[in-house]
């Protein structure tokens, strides 16, 4: 009879679940204390480093109760790639559609205010697509609901040639005037970007937000990311393949798991047994597929 | 955990920390109180917003003799509308008058459709038929001079308005109001400037050790001279370098040493390099380290 082998427990693609996501503590603390105060946060860091994933972690209800901070806040994830091709008009509408379909779709809150809000917007009828999102936002305010608007990519949004000043200058003022709070990830610096920082009259969208930097782990860090995850499966590997693994983890979460699957496989190959000598082909396959 | 006092990133509209300002606030409902028009200016991030929302506070009118039933503040954010029109401008600014008044308890028909300069005329006459004083307060004032749909029409419009009305016009914008509305037009000259500039240094002190307070952390005095003289007297870069600060003593488990202020410099920096690139004021610590 064949034996049913335990999940690979690392994870390819972003993490989604808090109990796979590790280290950010202090980063975690301080993005959720912003938010809280409904203050704009920036998390910047290179490709792969696990923004994504931080994000999403952050607005996980559990790590805000956890916490105690911005428990009762609303986190509305806006894909930047979606508003990359779409006119000014067309990016406030489709915030506005998004964050009223998530927030009727929010389980913590009650069914009567997402459909009291979608009335409002509906009833109002405005004229222009944004005064759309600022009445949604104004009514959101009124209802009692704290926004927070999670742009993940938004060096992708700032290449989009439709959108100029104007644009970003309106979702300032929505800060200003409403209970909104924006939650943002980017490569570059927020203020590095052209399109969103122009150097032109009135107050840059960028200077409302507190940027938190993510880099790579610690040693610490990665190794409990390692030992954790196999622990969960249930898997012992012999310390020297664990060095290896973290070796060529480079303290990046995503080559982290990377290795650290690619090890796992190879214990499942190998009958749930892993030999020192094995390294050589975790590390030949590593390097095949990150090269 | 300490939760860290200095948060404000963006505009502060809880009065328990909005520091300082005493005199410009004086002297700001001073001159609304007598029907005088202020235009506040100042460069970025010096707290024009922050005052803004601080004077439209009803304890704060009341502190300084207005009566918040009949007084109406109405903080107007000329952010992200660039491509009005005159007409839908009207709306809007009644939409917000509307707003304000019910929450007062008096009723102002708001407009379902852009409106005439002689309909939002009209509208407003019956709020001060009622006895309603008003005050707009326009944010960002110079994104307007960029909107080519108003145009002087609009200006001589809002000077009208305030001459034939008890209403004023309280502005923030970084530059003075003729710079971007053409000296050719009157509508700047209805208006008595204001000037936001740096906090002094018994002021900056105030704003960290009021804080502090509110956290109940402490820093050695070494630091709070750090920090002093990081944030330079602007607001903004006192509460980045506060915050920064704390967050390094809570890290480090003891109170901050001067070894620690190369790191606190460097974060700091950092952080706020882009705002000292855009702050005109030449006064900071920043820009004399830059």
């Amino acid at each position: 009879m064949s034996r049913a082998y335990p999940k690979n427990p690392f994870c390819l693609e972003p993490i989604r679940l808090p109990s796979q996501f590790f280290g950010r503590r202090r980063e975690i603390q301080r993005t959720l204390s912003f938010l809280h105060r409904l203050q704009c946060v920036s998390i910047v860091g290179p490709a792969r480093i696990g923004k994504t994933s931080f994000l999403s972690h952050v607005a996980h209800p559990h790590v805000r109760a956890e916490r105690k901070l911005a428990e009762e806040h609303v986190f509305v994830h806006l894909n930047s790639h979606s508003l990359a091709d779409l006119s000014e008009g067309e990016c406030y509408l489709h915030i506005r559609e998004e964050a009223l379909r998530q927030i009727k779709g929010t389980v913590a809150l009650d069914k009567d205010v997402g459909i009291r809000l979608e009335k409002r917007v509906r009833e109002d009828g405005s004229q222009t697509a944004y005064f759309g999102l600022r009445t949604l936002c104004r009514s959101a305010g009124a209802l009692g609901l704290k926004l927070v608007m999670v742009l993940d990519n938004l060096d992708v949004l700032n290449q989009n040639h439709l959108l100029g000043e104007d644009f970003f200058s309106a979702l300032r003022s929505l800060h200003t005037n409403y209970k909104v709070a924006y939650l943002v990830a980017s490569q570059s610096p927020i203020d590095k970007l052209e399109r969103i920082c122009p150097d032109g009259s009135g107050s840059p969208f960028f200077n409302i937000f507190q940027q938190i930097p993510i880099g790579p782990f610690t040693n610490e860090e990665s190794r409990r990311l390692v030992v954790t995850l196999l622990n969960l499966a249930g898997a012992k590997f012999p310390e020297l393949v664990i060095d290896c693994i973290l070796e060529l983890g480079h303290n990046e979460p995503h080559r982290l798991q990377r290795a650290g699957y690619l090890a796992f496989q190879m214990w499942q190959e190998n009958q749930e047994d892993l030999l020192k000598g094995q390294c050589e082909g975790i590390r030949r396959r590593f390097e095949e597929i990150v090269t | 955990m300490i939760e860290n006092p200095f948060f404000h990133r963006g505009p502060i509209r809880d009065p328990a920390y909005f520091y300082n300002r005493k005199r410009e606030v004086k002297w700001t409902l001073e001159m609304l109180g007598k029907g005088q028009c202020v235009s506040i200016t100042g460069p970025r991030k010096i707290g024009k917003t922050s005052l803004l929302f601080y004077v439209s506070r009803p304890e704060v009118m009341q502190q300084h003799g207005f009566d918040p039933a009949r007084h109406l503040f109405v903080y107007f954010n000329c952010e992200g509308l660039g491509s009005l029109k005159l007409e839908e401008f009207y709306a809007l600014i009644l939409e917000q008058v509307a707003d304000r008044a019910s929450q007062q308890g008096y009723h102002l028909a708001s407009p379902e459709r852009p409106i005439s300069y002689l309909e939002f005329e009209r509208v407003l006459r019956k709020a001060f038929d009622q006895e309603l004083k008003l005050a707009l307060l326009l944010d960002e004032f110079e994104l307007l001079g960029q909107n080519r749909g108003l145009g002087t029409e609009f200006l001589s419009g809002l000077r009208a308005l305030a001459t034939k009305f008890d209403s004023a016009y309280l502005t923030a914008s970084q530059r003075q109001i003729a710079a971007f509305t053409g000296h050719h037009s009157p509508f700047f000259n209805i208006f008595r400037p204001l000037k936001l500039g740096l906090f002094d240094e018994l002021e900056s002190r105030e704003l960290i050790e009021e804080s502090l307070t509110k956290a109940r952390a402490i820093f050695p005095p070494e630091a709070v001279n750090g920090i002093l003289e990081l944030g330079g007297g602007h607001p903004f870069f006192l509460q980045v370098a506060g915050y920064w600060a704390l967050e390094l003593q809570t890290t480090k488990g003891a109170p901050l040493e001067s070894k620690d202020f190369h790191i606190l410099a460097q974060t700091v920096r950092g952080q706020v390099e882009s705002q000292y690139l855009l702050n005109i004021s030449g006064q900071c610590w920043i820009q004399r380290n830059f």
